[in-house]
């Protein structure tokens, strides 16, 4: 923990989640990533983060829609296609 | 550990989006076309374009993105009856407004915007359920986090256990987030948004983004560490690391 010091900690775990979703310039990024180096406990910090982001992408991937869903949304654009041209 | 960052894109190279955002709003050009591309697109399609060749252009561009908002929908409405009716209502409507999105846009976002004013200001509605009132706002987040550090919570075999954790927990610990918290996670983990285009697709400003997400991450992992214990995935070791 020797170049973890208070301050530098606390402005890295301000910014964890701008840094995780990249909403950081490259000079900040540069710095967080220095710190991380030599801060094991910021580094772990910023893994479980990392972890739960990637948790909830794993999870959220699988969804497909159902054909007959597919299919009804082709139908209802086709019927909003016809009352348009009924209007006009 | 920390792939992937060297490519950061700065806070000052997102598109700048107008202020007055309606459904065409959310103008982030796409790779390859200039802005004089854009226009002379957008000037042949209002002039040449016929009702049928429109609607071929939706199903070709729009209708590929069925499955993303399926589910964006599933997050939003937690049952796939409720979704699948707020996916086809959204596919409606953004048939019916095509005419007013831009070509060379992010159509993605725009349909993600038009399913999120579905599901506030429809579905909601007529489920009768009150908007959560969570004080979203900028306030103190980034002092709670330093104090959720401090107290000690970490530990070394956390990560590997949150890992481990089966999909439908991570899903239940997903459903318990308030509607806005769990739609930012969702817009940013899942889709990749950028804040900014999330605070278009919620029509919010960033800062209230940023809190719904800090807010949010913060409440699912605590909410899963709490599986992660319970479940016998993780042995609490009374805070000292």
């Amino acid at each position: 923990m020797s170049e973890c010091d208070a301050c530098t900690c606390g402005e890295a775990l301000s910014r964890v989640y701008d840094y995780l979703d990249q909403e950081i310039d490259a000079t900040s990024a540069q710095a967080i990533a220095g710190h991380l180096q030599a801060c094991p406990p910021c580094a772990e910090q910023f893994r479980l983060e990392q972890m739960v982001k990637a948790l909830v992408n794993r999870t959220c991937c699988e969804e497909r829609a159902p054909e007959e869903l597919r299919v009804r949304i082709v139908a209802r654009i086709s019927e909003v296609r016809i009352t348009y041209r009924r209007q006009g | 550990m920390l792939t992937g960052l060297s490519s950061t894109p700065s806070v000052e190279g997102l598109p700048a989006v107008r202020a007055d955002l309606g459904p065409a709003g959310i103008g982030v050009p796409s790779t390859g076309m200039d802005e004089t591309q854009v226009e002379d697109a957008s000037v042949a399609v209002s002039v040449a374009e016929t009702d049928e060749e429109r609607a071929a252009r939706f199903e070709r561009d729009a209708l590929p993105y069925l499955d993303q908002l399926y589910g964006g929908a599933l997050r939003m409405t937690r049952n796939p009856a409720d979704a699948e009716d707020l996916v086809q209502e959204t596919f409606v409507k953004a048939f019916a407004a095509f005419e007013s999105f831009t070509p060379g846009t992010n159509l993605k976002a725009w349909l993600f915007r038009i399913l999120t004013n579905a599901f506030i200001n429809t579905y909601r509605k007529k489920q009768r359920q009150p908007l959560h009132t969570t004080t979203d706002d900028l306030d103190d987040w980034q002092m709670q986090y330093t104090q959720a550090y401090a107290t000690g919570q970490l530990r070394s075999a956390e990560a590997e256990a949150l890992d481990r954790l089966p999909n439908d927990l991570i899903n239940n610990a997903l459903a318990e987030l308030p509607d806005e918290r769990r739609m930012a996670v969702y817009l940013a983990d899942v889709e990749g948004f950028s804040y900014q285009e999330i605070a278009d697709i919620m029509d919010t400003p960033i800062g209230t983004v940023m809190s719904r997400l800090h807010r949010g991450r913060k409440q699912l992992r605590t909410s899963l560490e709490e599986y992660a214990i319970s479940e016998g995935y993780l042995v609490p070791d009374g805070g000292s690391s």
